[in-house]
């Protein structure tokens, strides 16, 4: 059902604006809209000005969300001001201590370094400290390529101005320190420099942190740092995670107090200004609601509520809410899908759902399955919240209830007795049925057209439309030939033929026209008559192309009907041992599960296209906009 | 391993090393261009010539494709041997070739030239032991790049250590052939038999020291260099000459010190003119593999004669060809030339 929809205008005193907003307008679901430009212009509205003062509140409360996993709550009775300052604060405490954690970062970073430099030397038995004290020698770390090693270990190891000390090597590079008279340092640094001596800065680091002792000591003591900042670095780390304190409690209700007060002064930007001081708001609400609304504003003398129903507003077609019976109502999920119906419109969702249901059961009959569907239906309706969930439910009862008329469990057909009758045992007269109720929907469909013609006053669409009377009394005038006809009845088929049949067609052919003339509008075309017909001849060619093939289509129900069976028949083959009569059970279950996603899946599909396909475009147009509560949309 | 086969095959290719009359012959040509042609004639050069003779000929692209002719040659000796320790061993020895290579591309990329061997050439002259990205290596701009793409040849690292900015051409050169001298000393010693390390640690034994005392007199007459810095130029291998006298020359307060100290030294009787070092030079090491290819067969010293003296032919080109283009008499191009006492003999 589409519920009805009234036009509401708020009006009030400007200095009331909030309290009307937060007493009223974020509490009911009204679809806020903008006022239209002709009504602002004629009345003399002017948009609020104004930026949103709790955006950076709110901002900082998403981050904090974000970081921190911070709760959704209800906001309290918390003030704005102290929500603020609270969120302040902790965005402020929370910024301290990313700067302290990226300095830790940086700091580990260098100290690590440090290290890795000083692992080659960590032989040497010296106080680092103590050589950068001496006066008149110096003292170069560094590595260099073994080959040059050996250039330095043959010609200039007995060179008393230079001291090598050897430290760690492996296959491509010596470590050490050269010691060197100051006065000599230039010269011997040359030296090195042609023998690729590569410089190792180990008496510096980077951290800003000194250490002193020997290098296999100052490791020692890197290490000691390096655990304790990766402590602290952790205790940052469990710290932004903490949500255990009386704080994070305030703080996550600061952050929802914020988010409310956003809202409700984003609320104003909807609202316009009169030039006498008072503001407006235009909207839609469903009736109901719109009631309740107006009993409870009525005691207020600060807010005036206005209501338009019958005059159609200028604000455009009210929005389309739906409003159906709890299982049905879960359907409006396929409805959507294909659009929302227009306001007036039928709408097409408990059609949808009973059809959806039985056409699904009709190809997909298997009691132990649908137990199944029922069972994981229900799992992903409850547990995950998913909308198709309780549709697979449904569909899953239906499903039972086929599967004992065909007598089928979990493929195997001869466990219980069929209540009706094995689809697979006349594959003509299930095909036969399959259609006919093929035929049915059709008209159904048609019917559904009728009322809503009739609903949108739209009498050419009723009388002379392919899925109005005429095409009724065609299409069942067609049916009932071809059933006269396969019981022998000829004459009476041609009769009927001639007069049920002909005329609706000739009506469905000059459709335009004869709406026209009875519309009394004279006719906008200025065609050729031979193209005209040639176009007639066309349209009605498709037209009956279309009864034909979307007649045929419905086959595929009946024809799923027996796939079914057959599937199952070719788990059961394969799951069944050649020796004895026995069944691998593992063989029988994988075969469930396999039929059941392929054949759930592709059944589940194809009836949503006949619904769409072959029904819907019979009678829906779905060119509504679908309500959308501004109490919702935050 | 049975050297019979292979010294066969050495013998036939020696057979196609020039003469004196071809050295004479080739000294008469009036251009680069007939040279080219004349050289074309003689077959160790006829596939390599046809390459560039195809090409608008210029000295320095039939100097290039000469130098095909020997690693040619190096590969089919090498894929005669069956050995896999002589072939590790080969591998070192003939890599002074391809350093050889390496230092040219790289002269070129440091005149900022293109290097234009193609990439199969460059795999043939490069493609040994070293796992070169030949194509990725022929399009360096620069030698930065040039030294990264030599990624995969046992000398990287290093190289990329002595590598900096401000290094020149020189500096690399001499760490290419610290390598070089290094590695051959280690895999001689690892890969060959006692006859053989014996035989070749005399040769390039005598190699390294007298390639030391070459370079210590050159850094000393025309470099300015700190005595201490001559040593990283220096291979630290002492074969027949002790380390002690190598570093008594490099601490000579003059050059006419360093001569008396040469002099006195085991190897005073090869250097009997300092003006011409290299011609001293060659003089010695050939006659060092012709006497071991005479009196040692049964082992490499043909093989690696045979390199030796097809090197020092294409050394020997390389000047006559530059002599022809810059139009020298022949006699004085001949003189500028290391001919050994086999090319007279043949």
């Amino acid at each position: 059902m589409v519920e009805r929809m009234m036009y509401i205008n708020l009006m009030g005193r400007m200095e009331d604006l909030d309290r009307v907003i937060e007493r009223y307008v974020v509490k009911y679901d009204i679809q806020l809209e903008y006022a239209p430009r002709d009504m602002a212009e004629a009345e003399g509205l002017t948009p609020l000005p104004g930026q949103n003062p709790y955006a950076s509140a709110k901002q900082k409360a998403d981050q904090l969300r974000r970081i921190t996993g911070l709760p959704w709550k209800k906001p309290g009775a918390m003030k704005g001001e102290d929500a603020a300052s609270i969120l302040d604060a902790a965005a402020r405490a929370y910024e301290e201590r990313d700067a302290r954690f990226k300095a830790l970062e940086i700091k580990k970073h260098s100290l690590e370094e440090y290290k890795k430099s000083l692992e080659p030397f960590a032989g040497l038995n010296f106080d680092l400290e103590k050589l950068k004290a001496f006066d008149l020698i110096t003292c170069t770390f560094g590595k260099m390529p073994v080959s040059n090693f050996r250039q330095l270990e043959a010609f200039l190891y007995d060179d008393p101005e230079i001291l090598f000390v050897q430290a760690e090597r492996d296959k491509e590079y010596m470590w050490g320190m050269y010691a060197t008279p100051l006065i000599l340092k230039e010269k011997n640094d040359s030296i090195f420099t042609s023998l690729h001596f590569e410089r190792i800065n180990l008496l510096d680091n980077e951290s800003g942190e000194t250490f002193s002792g020997s290098p296999e000591q100052v490791i020692e003591r890197i290490d000691e740092r390096l655990s304790s900042i990766l402590e602290e670095m952790n205790s940052l780390i469990v710290q932004i995670h903490d949500h255990s304190s009386e704080d994070y409690d305030r703080l996550a209700e600061a952050a929802a107090k914020a988010n409310e007060l956003f809202y409700v002064y984003e609320t104003r930007k909807f609202a316009m200004k009169t030039p006498k001081d008072f503001f407006v708001f235009v909207g839609w609400m469903a009736e109901t609601d719109g009631k309740a609304f107006q009993k409870d504003i009525a005691d207020d003398s600060g807010v005036i509520f206005i209501t338009d129903s019958d005059k159609v507003p200028p604000a455009g077609l009210p929005p389309t809410r739906l409003k159906n019976p709890p299982l049905i109502r879960n359907f409006e999920f396929f409805t959507a899908m294909y659009g929302m119906p227009g306001y007036g419109e039928l709408d097409p969702t408990v059609f949808l759902a009973i059809t959806y249901t039985l056409l699904f059961g009709f190809m997909f009959g298997d009691l132990g399955q649908g137990a199944v569907f029922v069972l994981l239906g229900l799992f992903l309706y409850k547990k995950r919240g998913m909308a198709l969930g309780a549709i697979i439910s449904i569909i899953g009862c239906s499903s039972m209830l086929f599967g004992a008329l065909y007598g089928s469990v979990f493929g195997f057909e001869d466990w219980i007795d069929a209540l009706w009758r094995r689809p697979a045992d006349d594959i003509n007269s299930t095909l036969f049925v399959a259609v006919g109720i093929g035929v049915f929907l059709i008209l159904a469909a048609m019917v559904l057209n009728i009322l809503n013609s009739v609903r949108q006053k739209n009498w050419g669409k009723l009388i002379f439309s392919p899925n109005g009377l005429a095409g009724f009394v065609f299409y069942g005038a067609v049916i009932a030939i071809v059933l006269l006809y396969m019981n022998g009845n000829i004459s009476a088929a041609i009769t009927l033929g001639a007069v049920f049949a002909v005329i609706p067609l000739i009506l469905i052919a000059f459709r335009e026209p004869l709406t026209m003339l009875m519309e009394k509008k004279k006719s906008g075309r200025h065609e050729s008559i031979p193209m005209y017909i040639l176009e007639i001849i066309i349209e009605l060619f498709e037209v009956l192309l279309t009864f034909f093939t979307n007649t045929v289509s419905f086959v595929r129900v009946g024809a799923f009907a027996l796939s079914h069976a057959g599937m199952m028949g070719v788990v059961m083959l394969l799951a069944r041992s050649a020796n004895d009569n026995s069944y691998n059970i593992i063989a029988v279950i994988l075969g469930n599960i396999v039929v059941m996603a392929l054949e759930g899946l592709v059944v589940g599909i194809q009836v949503l296209r006949l619904e769409f396909y072959e029904m819907f475009s019979r009678f829906f147009s779905g060119d509504g906009r679908a309500f959308r509560s501004y109490k919702k949309a935050k | 391993m049975d050297y019979s086969g292979i010294n066969a095959k050495i013998k036939a290719m020696r057979g196609n090393l020039l003469n004196t009359g071809d050295y004479a012959r080739l000294c008469q040509a009036d251009s680069v261009d007939s040279a080219a042609r004349t050289l074309s004639e003689y077959p160790a050069y006829r596939a390599a010539m046809s390459r560039a003779l195809n090409a608008e000929i210029h000295r320095d692209i039939v100097e290039q494709k000469i130098l095909l002719s020997l690693s040619d040659d190096f590969k089919r000796i090498y894929n005669f041997i069956s050995d896999f320790s002589i072939r590790k061993y080969m591998n070192a020895y003939f890599l002074s070739f391809e350093l050889g290579i390496i230092k040219t591309l790289l002269c070129m990329v440091y005149d900022e030239r293109d290097i234009n061997y193609s990439v199969p050439e460059l795999n043939l002259l490069i493609g040994s032991e070293l796992r070169i990205d030949t194509a990725s290596l022929k399009a360096s701009k620069n030698p930065e790049e040039f030294i990264r793409n030599l990624r995969g040849a046992g000398f990287y690292s290093m190289l990329t250590d002595a590598f900096t900015s401000r290094s020149s051409l020189f500096d690399i050169e001499m760490q290419l052939d610290l390598y070089y001298y290094m590695n051959l000393w280690k895999r001689q010693r690892q890969y060959l038999d006692t006859k053989n390390r014996r035989l070749m640690e005399r040769i390039s034994g005598s190699e390294i020291d007298l390639r030391n005392i070459m370079w210590v007199y050159r850094l000393k007459k025309y470099y300015n260099l700190d005595n201490s810095r001559i040593y990283a130029y220096l291979i630290p291998i002492s074969y027949r000459l002790p380390r002690a006298r190598l570093m008594r020359m490099v601490q000579c307060p003059s050059v006419d010190a360093l001569i008396a100290e040469i002099e006195s030294s085991p190897y005073g009787a090869v250097f009997d003119d300092f003006s011409g070092l290299e011609r001293s030079y060659y003089k010695r090491m050939s006659k060092m593999y012709s006497f071991a290819s005479m009196t040692s067969t049964q082992s490499l010293a043909y093989t690696t004669g045979f390199v030796y003296l097809k090197e020092l032919e294409l050394k020997n080109l390389i000047s006559l060809l530059e002599g022809v283009r810059y139009k020298l008499k022949p006699g004085d191009i001949m003189s500028y030339l290391n001919l050994p006492r086999e090319a007279e003999a043949r």
